[in-house]
């Protein structure tokens, strides 16, 4: 299985790293680049833990080839906040008590951020669907949904 | 008590910036320096003889550095110590589809895969027990020999209190119910995982688990190593709802290739593994029989349990126990009896999952109790809250409830809800339901019978006046480090920026017993108030050696005015236990990083550590909490379910029930639970919502689908857990409610409000469209059944 | 799960792609196309089969869109994603929009496409295992064995072989729309309606030759036409439909497609007053399926469900009728 090499922008640094066929995103976000925060909860696709944003959509990283990402642009977690500063979703997760185990944040917080870039002021159907994608045990989703839409107000009063 | 200054007040977790950045670890995202990587060959057969395990092929291959089998372990391992019955790896047969058969630990995970296709294991299969029906007969070859038992039959427990008959006799109605319960399973987001590293003579065992120091044990046990060799850390945990509170095959395996090889080790499950694993709630087979009367309440309840174990003994004898013993609450219960089988069977061990053993056995008593008011004319609402608990009982069977705080509670709920102009008045397919549960804080007896406490903090306070808690409790995501945290800074007036949480390092902190049975709070909290409290007493005497003023007399507690009112009494300075929840006043004032006197001049919280510190360098305090010694009866089991404190819970569902297609859609939920004083709303909040969210899938969905022994709904595509689609609007009403004993008045809040979810369903489908479910998940299917079959009738 | 090696393409432009295509086929190399990878890749993960070649054709810009064709109708690229789909056909055809949204989840819809969820693989429990899983049942035919777990009868020669049923939510709501696919292979193209793409068997499931390439789907206009789709699942994200009926009316015409409960999806076509074809409808639809125990409800209760569903989606459709 012959290597190829991938370029990769992942939080607006370049990366080249040459993998093989058979390795997927989340692999080389994860044991490549060090990229922990992007979580594999079952890998294939199902539990929406790995979801990164991908040239700025969320997608299951687990399910990208890496070869497929090549010259996309990826946001993940890590580069969700502005240096201390944090994102108005990750504070209002924070702050409304969204997280328990903290496994399924990373992919809440960046569907939710998505969510908000292209739907300022989302209805309740729209923050559902943007939760449903991920599965949460702790939560029951309840403080999730009540974060996004803090969030939401958070950001069209600060714009 | 003076007022809080932080707890009560909604608090984010001390690690959610961590956990909302990415930078939260957990085990596999930690990086040990050039690990091995492990991956288990695991059983196709539900039961079969090993006849042999060939690795010579699967060692030749490259990069493969170790492979292990169940020759290299001596010995077996459990929980608890009555049943220490699992094998790391499987030796001379195999129990389970999936139960791990060998191990190889090689340069990739990617050579350790293939290497396990190299291995050539010989098996003659055997019949597999997989049924009730299976397990009760007769065999000459049990799954477990060593029982030398003439079945399957694990563990039997019977237990009866009063005059059954007499209590039938008294009653009004009698109801009764034929129960089924599928498995399900706790579904937590992150698999297990396990790193191994060497440090010195030390090996140091980071793991996914909810009980650091009974891996650590248990390491001890089957890798024959002084427990001084180990340490065992817990990073952040990606839920547990029970299923991480056993010591595991992978633990073991990722250990003892560490000692092997000398090597680093990695190990993290696929999903699929972790199904195969499962320990979760055990399929259940339950006959009751509730007898009740208008006035008196429920005058007698008789319980037949079965649950099936599957292959080992996980915590099921605690199990056996909880299907029974837990029936004596929400209500007293004076005339009862109680058989519970649990059966080893070839399918994947059940274990403890939130609400352990109370889960199902809530679902049938709250389901008759229900029929039973139906029958006699009554507001099952109603008669629910004139038959709970009051504070301060024994039950029968020897249980002491302090604080029973639903009542108003429910009242709230029930106003909130508009039961009165809802239950029985609402159009055709339209329904609300209530039930009511009842769960322990904490079990008062150990596991390890020995007189240590059940939990222990060191607190540490350095020249720079930054205050350190050590402790053994597991955060597993419900919070306990920002408990922790809360609880030593209110004692010491200190911002929670001051303090740090060590947590769940064996070999740092002190013994915990970890997170499960609902005990952190309540133990780790208490232990924590009294560290504080101890520190607080060397800082007040600094701070009056400064202000030249005499230290504070410190009264004696005395005798406890009552067995109910044990907490709330001057601290014990002479015992390291100061007492459960002790009266600190002693006044001085800490507030704001002050130490003021009363009537006197604040002090500065650095300069009165400074001055604490002279000539001593750290000051350092401990707490403990042990559990009183309850009486708790003379009956054989009477220690099953003690526990200092209970919680109280009531659930109102409302649903709306599409007759042509069985579906039911549960659009709101209220839920007040009596978990004594709320230390952090934020908290006690997320524990009750994803309480419902687990009751809710219970009740409507999850099950483990078994064929031949296999899981077939391994993934979490297969294994329905309830959408975000699902989850119902939910109204939380707090019940006003305060425990003498537990730290600052709590009690429990992460298990009990789980088990009234899933009968609050079922009566709600009830009262919307009149048939009585009692097959748990309540799918569509399982409805429709019964709609047809009143039809029928 | 770590995915099997294989070697991997990425072709630039659709001609190359189709010439290597043929190439593959004509060499007899076992080869899997790669769109959004949303169901390949978990396959692939699952599969210890070797797989030769993947055939990505995600950089096939030309094959992504939605245009608007002369006769009022849509065309739309096979690579389009869900998404984007939902997105773009919400005017014109409304219930594809919808139907497009109730698949899988959100970020799955950011990469699934619309020839992704056409083509779909068939689903059956015992082949949507892992490998070690497939030891414990022993292989099925769809796994390269020499049984079917749910037709133990079956025998190689039989038709169908595997009976994994057929869940594409979309095929059943273009179905109904008259939609047609366009299969391109090197140097030429040829269309097929929609409904003529599937075969009755859970492995060889479609027409698509070797060397073709679904590249798009032409959905015609119609002034009369309406169609509503509803799907049976037990949660309202991410699961497959356990059913799927799509059901159009236009004038006396009143079409059935139903998913999820067979090899492929069926078919009902009917002319008249809607009480005597509904009513038909009704009784047809569940003796046309053979769903089997393979799905999280039995396969009696999606029979049973199949009129219930009929019957509520002629009632959406007759309501908008009457404004």
């Amino acid at each position: 299985m012959e290597k190829r090499l991938v370029k990769l922008t992942v939080n607006g640094v370049a990366h080249e790293r040459a993998v093989a066929p058979a390795a997927t995103l989340l692999e080389v976000l994860r044991e490549e680049l060090f990229l922990t925060g992007t979580k594999r909860g079952c890998d294939v696709g199902d539990c929406g833990c790995c979801t990164v944003l991908l040239d700025g959509a969320p997608v299951l990283s687990c399910l990208v080839l890496a070869l497929e990402a090549d010259g996309a642009e990826i946001r993940t977690i890590e580069g969700v906040a502005n240096g201390n500063q944090l994102h108005p979703v990750q504070q209002a997760f924070v702050d409304h008590g969204a997280i328990q185990c903290g496994f399924c944040t990373p992919s809440m917080v960046l569907n939710a951020v998505h969510l908000l870039d292209t739907n300022p002021s989302p209805d309740a159907a729209a923050v559902k669907t943007c939760v449903s994608g991920t599965i949460c045990r702790c939560t029951g989703y309840t403080k999730i949904e009540q974060a996004v839409h803090a969030a939401a107000r958070a950001c069209t009063k600060t714009p | 008590m003076t007022t809080w200054q932080l707890l009560g007040k909604p608090t984010p977790q001390v690690g959610a910036v961590d956990k909302v950045t990415g930078r939260a670890r957990y085990t596999d995202d930690l990086r040990v320096h050039d690990p091995l990587h492990v991956k288990i060959l695991r059983a196709p057969h539900a039961s079969a003889k090993i006849k042999s395990v060939d690795v010579s092929a699967a060692k030749a291959l490259p990069g493969v550095r170790a492979i292990l089998t169940g020759a290299d372990f001596k010995r077996t391992f459990g929980v608890l110590p009555i049943s220490r019955d699992e094998p790391a790896l499987a030796r001379d047969r195999v129990r389970y589809v999936g139960e791990p058969v060998a191990a190889v630990a090689a340069d990739s995970a990617r050579l350790a895969e293939a290497a396990l296709a190299a291995i050539r294991v010989d098996y003659e299969v055997t019949p597999a027990v997989l049924t009730f029906e299976e397990a009760r007969r007769e065999t000459k070859t049990p799954l477990h020999p060593e029982l030398e038992k003439s079945n399957n039959l694990h563990k039997q427990v019977q237990q009866s209190f009063g005059d059954l008959s007499r209590g039938f006799a008294d009653a009004a109605v009698t109801v009764e119910g034929e129960f089924r319960f599928l498995p399900v399973t706790h579904a937590f987001t992150e698999p297990h995982a396990v790193q191994v590293e060497h440090d010195g003579e030390l090996l140091v065992v980071t793991s996914a688990t909810q009980v650091p120091h009974y891996v650590h044990l248990a390491l001890s046990e089957v890798l024959e190593l002084p427990p001084h060799r180990l340490r065992v850390v817990k990073p952040h945990l990606g839920g547990g709802f029970g299923g991480k509170s056993d010591p595991f095959p992978h633990e073991m395996i990722a250990a003892k290739f560490a000692l092997v090889t000398g090597r680093n080790i990695r190990l993290v499950y696929e999903r699929e593994e972790v199904f195969l694993s499962n320990h979760g709630r055990h399929p259940t087979e339950l006959k009751m029989k509730l007898g009740l009367h208008p006035e008196r309440g429920v005058t007698a309840l008789d319980t037949k349990v079965m649950i099936d174990g599957g292959a080992y003994g996980s915590f099921g004898v605690v199990t056996t126990y909880y299907n029974g013993v837990l029936l004596q609450g929400p209500y007293p219960v004076p005339n009862s009896a109680f058989q519970c089988e649990r059966f080893y069977t070839n399918k994947p061990m059940c274990g403890a999952m939130r609400g352990h053993g109370g889960v199902n056995p809530r679902f049938a008593s709250e389901t008759l109790m229900d029929m039973a008011c139906v029958q006699a004319g009554l507001d099952p609402l109603e008669a629910r809250l004139k038959f709970l608990h009051t504070g301060d009982t024994i039950t029968p069977n020897g249980f002491r409830i302090t604080s029973a705080g639903l009542r108003e509670g429910l009242a709230e709920a029930a106003q909130r809800t508009k039961w009165k102009e809802k239950w029985g008045k609402l159009p055709p397919g339209k329904g609300i339901g209530v039930a009511c549960g009842f769960f322990i804080s904490g079990s008062a007896l150990p596991i390890h019978r020995n007189e240590l406490p059940q939990s222990t903090v060191r607190l540490t306070i350095d020249f720079d006046g930054g205050i350190t808690v050590y402790s053994g409790a597991s955060d597993i995501g419900q919070g306990s480090d920002t408990m922790l945290a809360l609880v030593v800074a209110e004692v010491l007036g200190a911002p929670l920026s001051l303090v740090k949480v060590v947590s769940a390092d064996t070999r740092l902190t002190p013994i915990d017993l970890g997170s499960y049975s609902s005990r952190v709070t309540f133990m780790a909290g208490n232990a924590a108030r009294n560290a504080a409290i101890s520190m607080r007493k060397e800082l007040v005497a600094a701070a009056a050696r400064l202000s030249g003023r005499a230290p504070p007399e410190y009264p004696k507690p005395g005798e406890p005015e009552s067995p109910f009112r044990l907490g709330q009494r001057p601290p014990d300075f002479d015992s390291h236990f100061l007492g459960p929840n002790p009266d600190y006043r002693d006044g001085w004032t800490f507030a704001n990083l002050t130490v003021t006197p009363d009537g006197g001049a604040a002090l500065d919280y650095f300069q009165v550590v400074t001055a604490a510190l002279a000539g001593r360098g750290i000051l350092q305090t401990q707490g403990v909490y042990q559990s009183p010694k309850l009486e708790g009866g003379k009956h054989k089991g009477a220690g099953a379910g003690l526990s200092p404190s209970y919680s109280f819970t009531a659930v109102i569902s409302e649903v709306d029930v599409d007759v042509e297609t069985g579906f039911v859609r549960v659009e709101k939920i209220a839920c007040a639970h009596d978990c004594g004083r709320q230390l952090n709303p934020l908290a006690v909040e997320g524990q009750l919502e994803g309480s419902i969210h687990m009751g809710l899938g219970q009740a409507l969905m999850e099950g483990m689908a078994y064929e031949a022994g296999a899981v077939q709904n391994a993934s979490f595509l297969e294994y329905k857990i309830p959408s975000a689609f699902e989850q119902p609007v939910i109204d939380l009403v707090r019940c006003p409610s305060v425990d003498n004993e537990g730290p600052f008045g709590a009690k429990e809040v992460g298990e009990g409000a789980l088990a009234p979810v899933v009968p609050s369903i079922a009566n709600a489908i009830y009262d919307a469209v009149g048939v009585r479910l009692m097959r748990v998940p309540m799918t569509p299917e399982v409805v429709l059944a019964a709609l047809a079959a009143r039809r029928g009738r | 799960m770590l995915l099997p090696a294989f070697s991997y393409e990425r072709p630039a432009e659709l001609p190359g792609a189709l010439a290597l295509l043929q190439r593959l086929a004509a060499a007899g190399v076992s080869y899997r196309v790669h769109a959004g990878g949303t169901d390949l890749v978990p396959e692939l993960k699952r599969d210890e089969a070797a797989i030769g070649t993947v055939v990505s054709i995600s950089r096939l810009e030309a094959l992504r869109g939605v245009r608007a064709r002369p006769d009022g109708g849509l065309e739309v690229g096979a690579l389009t994603r869900l998404s984007a789909l939902a997105e773009e056909v919400r005017e014109r055809f409304p219930v594809i929009s919808d139907t497009a949204l109730q698949i899988a989840s959100p970020q799955i819809r950011n990469r699934a496409t619309l020839g992704g969820n056409l083509l779909v693989d068939n689903r059956c429990v015992y082949f949507n295992q892992s490998p070690d899983h497939r030891d414990v049942h022993a292989g099925c035919f769809k796994a390269g064995g020499e049984v079917c777990h749910l037709v133990p009868s079956a025998k190689r020669g039989a038709q169908p072989l595997c009976r994994a049923r057929f869940v594409s939510d979309l095929a059943p709501v273009l179905i109904l729309h008259d939609a047609k696919v366009v299969l391109a292979r090197a140097g030429a193209e040829r269309e097929l309606l929609l409904k003529d793409l599937y075969a009755p068997d859970g492995i060889q499931r479609t027409q698509v030759a070797p060397g073709e390439l679904l590249t798009r789907v032409l959905i015609p206009a119609s002034a009369t036409r309406r169609v509503h789709y509803l799907k049976l699942r037990i949660r309202q994200a991410l699961d497959f439909p356990s059913l799927g009926v799509a059901v159009s009316l236009d004038g006396k015409k009143l079409g059935v497609a139903l998913t999820g409960v067979n090899t492929h999806p069926v078919v009902l076509a009917y002319e008249g007053a809607l009480d005597a074809t509904l009513k038909q409808a009704c009784e047809d639809g569940p003796k046309r399926v053979a769903p089997l125990a393979q799905d999280f409800f039995s396969p009696a209760y999606r029979r049973q469900m199949i009129p219930v569903l009929i019957r509520r989606a002629v009632a959406v459709l007759s309501k908008k009728d009457t404004p």
